[in-house]
């Protein structure tokens, strides 16, 4: 971008961000989707971007007269790009538009060319922009784009494009519950590959009436975020104070984990670069895993109640993960909440022995069923009225 | 896979607080609320159910259904969602009254998605069909873990997005209202045998009135009538909305309304109740009803059926309602997708309805009439 463009851009942008100020913020009004609407985009002290888009209603199209991004050496490439990318893509897609997203400057007065941070980053992602000089991306260009910038694993991207294909959940509306923050992606792909209809509880579409389907729909849910509280507890760097019981954590430094999933015995795998002390087992057992090894867990989140009922099933699947991943893997275990304190002792124990015969450990999650219940059953609240 | 069992009057005779149990179960069940409310109750409840081996269950066990089970049920849920709910499709407690309808509902819809020969159909209703006499109420319980069925990764297919050109400027959108070039456009796809909805995303609920009661008349009498589905921006899809399905007043029946009686109604409560609480005799609809969380097309459902039900008790003389208009879309549609379909059914006796809506001007801060609907 020459400087020239990019002196004018910034003065748009103050504009815009004036603009706003006299319009919606002073006047403490807010504004709609068919207002420009300027977004800065940061990291702390460092700006990584600034957008400013609105939807423009009679062409149901979405409009970006300011698309600044800055991509920092220290973050990954297109770091900045990416995020305002992501921004304006969802935007189009909350705000009912077809997508299609064109360019402008002065207030949306005048077309201008795609900005060359998003030609670039398309051309990475292998997206071919065929109106870039024009100034659009057509619709079908930026759910490519959306659906390739999400960066999910390829299993779960052919997955994607299963389920769209089948017209049971779009691919944009799969990339949007990521970037909505309804479902991590590391959660979204457990729930892709591990159902044969996932768009129940993505949509939240399965009536509670219909109680037997519902409870699945909540079983899903359940994995996937206790799958993703271990993984979290895994990544992050707990530093203990000198003085006391305390324990630090800091931001941005977690620990280098690769994360896997085995749809087969929804299991989370793991390939650890440092050693790592799980926690979570019961008293008096420990767990430590080396850099350079792999950890395989399989995810039973079930409520104390049908673990009763259904831990000798659990069991045989925690064998036979156990026979599949003989000698391909240094640790095993089991992850259950800690609603397994709730079991009748026979039970537990019984559970427990059988486990340390197939060398597979137990992880017992702090939290309970009731609490990651609530989490599922508001995202699939939030689901329901989300475009879909 | 799922078990069937059911409990006895002998049983429930040494247990008299299960029976309570599996009352209150059936009635969270069946209750319509947010699912939020019951789930904590509805596990411990559950935990009833959850009796150890070999059967899963106390009471007799019936027999067990397929791993397939819950896929039938969703699929027959898809057919007739309000069948469903009437036979409890997927319920976990049925009471042995509800039995037949059950077994009934199941057939039927078994029957209209052509699965009548599916295994789970037909054990099903034998099992149900050969109850214990003394039975009280069958128990479905269900391994909600997910089912792993996917036989292998997917392949990457045919190109997911089908490529399309930029969309371009028409002339009609030219300085034109764009609630009336959207709808304009999808009045052409539908004439022209295309796939075609109604999509007024972003444009303020004057706009929409305004458009729609563009379209609502036949310019003719070889025009045909259209009924095209709703969508709303959250992707949800409401019922048709019947376009070039009324035919224009002549003056005569202008008229009537000049001298016939006139009611000023608000359209909904504690919204701009400063200004309207004095012009106005009642409110529409109730806000707190409206206001809440769910998707834009039960919304205008919702306002729909309200209207409707309220239509039916309008007196038979001619009416006038001035309709002070105050915004949320999915509402206003649904108030006047009843209107037209009041004004249909009641076309051959005399003229009995006009709504005049109101549209509130901000810069003079009074209403203006807008064009007339009946």
């Amino acid at each position: 971008m020459s400087s020239s463009t990019l002196t004018s851009d910034f003065e748009l942008m103050a504009f815009h961000f004036s603009k706003y100020d006299v319009d919606f913020r002073k006047r403490r009004k807010s504004s709609r989707k068919k207002d420009w609407r300027p977004i800065r985009f940061a990291v702390r002290d460092v700006i990584l971007g600034a957008v400013v888009t609105r939807h423009n209603t009679t062409r149901n199209i979405l409009e970006c007269d300011v698309f600044l991004s800055h991509n920092p050496k220290v973050f990954e490439s297109y770091s900045g790009a990416k995020l305002c990318a992501i921004y304006i893509l969802s935007d189009a897609f909350q705000c009912g538009s077809t997508m299609e997203i064109r360019f402008t400057t002065n207030f949306g007065r005048e077309a201008r060319p795609v900005p060359p941070d998003v030609v670039d980053l398309a051309f990475e992602y292998g997206v071919k922009l065929s109106y870039a000089k024009q100034g659009y991306l057509t619709s079908s260009e930026a759910m490519e784009l959306y659906f390739a910038i999400t960066d999910f694993s390829p299993q779960a991207r052919a997955r994607a494009a299963q389920l769209h294909r089948e017209n049971k959940i779009s691919v944009p509306r799969l990339c949007f519950s990521i970037h909505h923050a309804d479902w991590s992606l590391e959660e979204m792909e457990m729930i892709l590959l591990s159902s044969d209809n996932p768009q129940g509880l993505l949509l939240g579409t399965t009536s509670h009436l219909a109680r037997l389907l519902w409870l699945q729909d909540l079983q899903l849910g359940r994995n996937a975020l206790l799958g993703s509280f271990l993984t979290r507890k895994l990544q992050q760097r707990e530093l203990p104070d000198s003085d006391a019981d305390i324990v630090i954590e800091i931001e941005a430094n977690d620990r280098q984990v690769d994360v896997g999933f085995d749809p087969r015995f929804f299991a989370k795998t793991y390939h650890t670069h440092e050693l790592i002390a799980v926690d979570w087992l019961p008293e008096g057992k420990t767990l430590a895993v080396d850099a350079d090894q792999d950890l395989v867990v399989f995810v039973c989140a079930r409520d104390h109640g049908y673990m009763g009922v259904f831990y000798k099933k659990d069991l045989a699947v925690a064998r036979e993960m156990a026979a599949a991943y003989d000698g391909k893997t240094q640790h095993l275990a089991m992850l259950v909440p800690v609603d397994f304190y709730l079991m009748s002792d026979e039970d537990r124990e019984a559970m427990m022995d059988t486990l340390e015969q197939a060398g597979v450990s137990l992880l017992i999650c702090p939290e309970t069923i009731e609490s990651i219940d609530m989490a599922v059953i508001d995202k699939m609240e939030r689901s329901k009225v989300t475009r879909r | 896979m799922t078990t069937i069992s059911c409990l006895t009057k002998s049983e429930l005779a040494s247990n008299p607080q299960l029976l309570e149990r599996m009352t209150t179960i059936r009635q969270l069940e069946i209750d319509s609320q947010k699912e939020a409310v019951h789930v904590e109750a509805l596990r411990q409840l559950h935990q009833v159910l959850l009796l150890p081996e070999p059967n899963g269950l106390s009471g007799h066990f019936l027999g067990s259904l397929s791993a397939g089970y819950s896929e039938l049920i969703s699929k027959l849920w898809i057919v007739d969602p309000l069948l469903a709910v009437n036979c409890h499709l997927g319920a976990s407690v049925i009471f042995v009254p509800e039995i037949a309808d059950h077994i009934q509902g199941l057939q039927s819809l078994a029957a209209t998605a052509g699965l009548s020969a599916h295994p789970d159909v037909i054990l099903k209703s034998r099992l149900l069909a050969s109850l214990p006499k003394d039975a009280v109420c069958v128990v479905e319980l269900m391994d909600p873990f997910p089912v792993l069925s996917l036989a292998e990764t997917p392949t990457q297919g045919s190109l997911l997005f089908s490529r399309v050109s930029p969309s371009a400027e028409t002339p009609e959108e030219k300085g034109n209202n764009g609630a009336f070039a959207c709808l304009l456009a999808s009045t052409r796809m539908a004439r022209q045998g295309k796939s075609a909805n109604i999509t007024l995303v972003g444009f303020n609920h004057i706009e929409v009135t305004k458009a729609l009661n563009a379209f609502v008349y036949r310019q003719n009498l070889s025009c045909q009538r259209l009924n095209l589905p709703v969508m709303y921006s959250d992707g949800s899809q409401a019922r048709p909305f019947p376009l070039y399905a009324l035919d224009m007043p002549n003056q005569s029946e202008r008229d009537v309304f000049d001298r016939c009686e006139s009611l000023h109604v608000g359209m909904m409560s504690a919204r701009h109740a400063d200004g309207l609480d004095q012009i106005t005799q009642m409110y529409w609809f109730q806000n707190y009803y409206l206001s809440q969380t769910r998707t834009e097309a039960e919304t205008d459902e919702m306002a729909y059926q309200h209207t409707r039900e309220m239509l039916e008790q309008l007196p038979g003389n001619s009416l006038r309602i001035y309709f002070y208009q105050t915004g949320m879309v999915p509402v206003v549609i649904g108030f006047w997708r009843a209107v037209v379909e009041y004004v249909i059914a009641h076309r051959d006796a005399a003229p009995r309805l006009q709504i005049v809506p109101m549209f509130a001007d901000k810069r003079s801060g009074k209403y203006e009439r807008g064009r007339c609907w009946c």
